[in-house]
């Protein structure tokens, strides 16, 4: 008999890029985005044809689009990515709840699972970005980014006016971020937070050693990795929009970074995205690395700090300077030098910790393999069908729910065509859980209705981490696990200048 | 071809059996009456009478205070849900976004629910129009436990952009009437005995107590004209002994019966 699950929980994805959010946190400023989640067969019999829908959420602000998903058969083990769109705007930060139906005829399974919505804000005086959430609010305030040293932007539209620093770049995510522009150019000058300070005010101050985690689940550090990823695309569109994506505009601190990145060139329209996304992803990869997933700083802050019994501690701050000893490599296991002081206020005292160490990224795979056509003869109604084997470090192949794989394709005018890739046995996917995950596009129609479709395309095969906590852990279990990270391994920035390897996976000639 | 959503009436139709509450942090757990402050989950039984398909029909749900009259726009938005159906296929939805009944209406439930897809489209009015619309059913039942004397409140609404007339005429109903709610309210409706009602009425009176002589109380309450979008309230009240009762309060215009709610009395020992 069938029985459905959804194991993990349903994780964002922005439109932007497309590319998931760390840790699968909702973030309200981008307004609308998709939510994913994976949906297992927990059963030993195949399911035959299923409707899988929301039903509903806990937040009247979170506005689902209604679609129901068809599945024509999920065999039994078998796991199935869905998503639906969901405009965030109104929702209230916090955990929620949605509930999710897998409906077989007269049968129907109710899943209800959590989510977490943080609202990400600017805060124009001090200069800092903050994230909202149950427990309190996390600030940061960035004071140097690592970027190349020249760039190819420059092309500032408007003069840059020293005494209106204070850009709130997340208005350029809420007006423009759900829109893809074919001549849309990526261009930054900053990649990399390498120096900023956080801090956190917890809500309400607490008595004791140990404060609650963000969500009673992530660290805290997931908050920065969200506020780092949004504000690096906010500042690639806002370069674009009018040539004011200084990330140092919105922090007020400084000017550029201390090394000299390579430059990420992205020919426009597509391609651009796609370097937007993965810029954007090395910048929460190298924030997540350079923390440690194990035991995030304010944890370890207050492992090192217990305050005298009677009193309570009313903020932390983090004060972190990240020296990149490596290139960060998306998806490989790169080195990053970091110091950083932690400091807990109470009503009574003031306590202080250092670390000066070095971390490593543990979001990597060993190697992927793909295997796709070089030629598409669309005149033969033929399909381009992408198949991906993905290893992790220890050698073992990951399958199903373990990945969040998208295939995403630059045409030759700079189309972005973008779609998923299964382990669920369902055509184009010949097996389940046999690790080789697959999607398919027919060309057909693109021929059809722009002649331009025809040519070369380009192909980005981006695999990110799920997360795989599960809900019987506790908190502490949880936050050491984290998703959303890419593990592909498309892009390297390292620090000699030039021009960063920025990687396709393949090509194919659409004829 | 047609898809025909229905949340089905009851009867009287404003105690509809396809629409309850479940009290308490789990949506999923056995019905039961909401409870003043602790938050409650709305479900809804939607069938689909057509012979199509019907894919991510909308259900939207409400709460008002014990009220007749109540339309779309003076009613409290809880949430929405979505639900499939096949032809002749009825599903149990859930609204998650939580429903926390305020002390103000003392935990009454005066709960609606309606579906709809642009298939098959609500009418194009603010008004639920309950008895002759099948997409929309309400529940509109108020449970007063009391040991002699009871009343309960209630507002009267013309949501009408004209003056409107209204009568209400008030009347003891069969407790049997209630066999069919029973799986939703726990043990409250179980093994009810009837009881003797006395000096039932109608008043204006915010609090009426044993040595108020009623003022304006009748049973079948003289004329109201209300002006646009006006709210009266009014209060029933009376005495319960041994037992309980089943009172429904009837709304009429000039032509039909436009809005109802129900008290149940349950005479409470002493002690």
């Amino acid at each position: 008999m069938a029985a459905f699950a959804i194991v993990h929980r349903p994780f964002a994805s922005e439109p932007f890029t497309g590319l998931a959010l760390p840790d699968g946190i909702f973030e309200t400023s981008i307004g609308v985005q998709r939510i994913n989640a994976h949906v297992t067969n927990t059963g030993a019999a195949a399911a035959g044809m299923a409707a899988v829908y929301i039903e509903s959420s806990s937040d009247p602000g979170i506005v689902v689009t209604p679609q129901t998903h068809f599945v024509p058969d999920l065999t039994g083990g078998a796991t199935r990515l869905f998503s639906w769109q969901a405009d965030f705007s109104a929702a209230v930060p916090g955990t929620h709840r949605v509930s999710f139906v897998v409906q077989q005829g007269a049968a129907k399974t109710r899943i209800i699972k959590k989510i977490f919505v943080t609202r990400v804000l600017f805060e124009p005086v001090s200069g800092t970005f903050s994230a909202q959430f149950p427990e309190g609010t996390l600030s940061v305030r960035f004071h140097e980014f690592a970027g190349p040293e020249s760039t190819c932007c420059g092309k500032r539209k408007q003069p840059h006016d020293p005494d209106q620093k204070a850009v709130n770049l997340l208005d350029y995510i809420r007006r423009n971020g759900g829109r893809r522009d074919a001549s849309f150019v990526f261009c930054l000058s900053q990649y990399l937070p390498a120096s900023y300070t956080l801090t956190f005010t917890p809500n309400p101050p607490y008595a004791g050693q140990y404060s609650d985690l963000p969500f009673s689940d992530p660290w805290w550090k997931i908050l920065l990795c969200v506020i780092a990823l949004l504000l690096l695309i906010a500042a690639a569109i806002a370069e674009a929009v009018d040539g004011s994506g200084d990330v140092t505009v919105t922090g007020g601190g400084g000017g550029g970074g201390n090394e000299n990145c390579c430059g990420v060139g992205a020919e426009g329209g597509g391609s651009s995205y796609i370097a937007a996304g993965l810029v954007a992803a090395a910048a929460a990869v190298a924030t997540a690395a350079g923390l440690s997933d194990a035991r995030d700083p304010f944890r370890r802050g207050q492992d090192n700090t217990p305050p005298n019994a009677g009193e309570t501690t009313l903020g932390e701050q983090v004060a972190v300077q990240l020296d990149y000893v490596e290139p960060v490599a998306l998806g490989k296991p790169f080195a990053v030098g970091v110091k950083w002081g932690y400091q807990r206020t109470t009503d009574a005292n003031t306590y202080a910790f250092g670390v000066s160490e070095t971390q490593h990224n543990v979001h990597v795979l060993s190697r992927y393999e793909l295997n796709a056509p070089d030629v598409v003869l669309t005149y033969k109604e033929e399909r381009f069908v992408i198949r991906g084997r993905f290893i992790d470090k220890d050698e073992q192949v990951l399958r199903g729910g373990a990945l969040f794989v998208q295939c995403f394709m630059v045409g030759p005018a700079g189309q972005l065509i973008q779609f998923e890739m299964q382990d669920d046995g369902n055509w184009p996917d010949d097996k389940p859980n046999d690790g080789t995950y697959t999607g398919q596009h027919d060309f057909l129609r693109d021929v059809r209705k722009d002649p331009t479709a025809r040519g070369i395309w380009t192909y980005y095969v981006i695999a990110q981490d799920v997360n795989q906590a599960t809900p019987d852990m506790t908190p502490e279990q949880a936050a050491q696990i984290i998703g959303g990270m890419v593990v592909t391994h498309q892009l390297v920035v390292d620090f000699n200048g030039g021009t960063c390897p920025f990687v396709p996976d393949g090509h194919v000639n659409v004829i | 071809m047609s898809v025909q959503l229905e949340v089905r009436d009851g009867n009287p139709w404003w105690l509809s059996t396809d629409i309850w509450t479940v009290s308490g942090d789990d949506p999923e757990a056995p019905p039961g009456a909401p409870i003043v402050g602790i938050p409650a989950y709305l479900w809804a039984s939607v069938r689909n009478n057509g012979n199509t398909a019907v894919a991510s029909a909308t259900v939207r749900f409400y709460w008002a205070n014990p009220s007749v009259g109540f339309d779309r726009n003076t009613a409290n938005f809880i949430g929405s849900a979505f639900v499939s159906l096949d032809p002749g296929q009825a599903q149990d939805v859930l609204c998650l976004t939580p429903w926390v009944p305020a002390f103000v209406n003392g935990g009454h439930e005066c709960v609606l629910a309606e579906a709809f897809h642009s298939s098959d489209p609500l009418p194009a009015s603010p008004a639920f129009n309950v008895p002759v619309d099948r997409h929309v059913a309400q529940r509109n039942l108020s449970v007063v436990m009391a040991l002699k004397q009871f009343s309960a409140r209630f507002e009267i609404h013309n949501s009408s952009r004209k003056p409107r007339t209204f009568r209400l005429r008030v009347q003891e109903g069969d407790l049997r009437e209630l066999q069919a709610l029973a799986p939703f309210y726990g043990k409250l409706l179980q093994n009810l005995k009837p009881g003797r009602v006395g000096n039932l009425r109608l008043t204006d009176a915010l609090c009426p107590c044993e040595e108020q002589a009623p003022k304006n109380s009748t049973l079948d309450h003289a004329p109201l004209q209300l002006a646009p979008g006006a709210r009266l309230g009014l209060t029933l009240a009376g005495e319960i002994e041994g037992g309980a009762a089943l009172i429904h309060i009837r709304q009429l215009d000039e032509r039909r019966e436009v809005g109802g709610l129900s008290v149940l009395v349950v005479h409470r020992q002493g002690g």
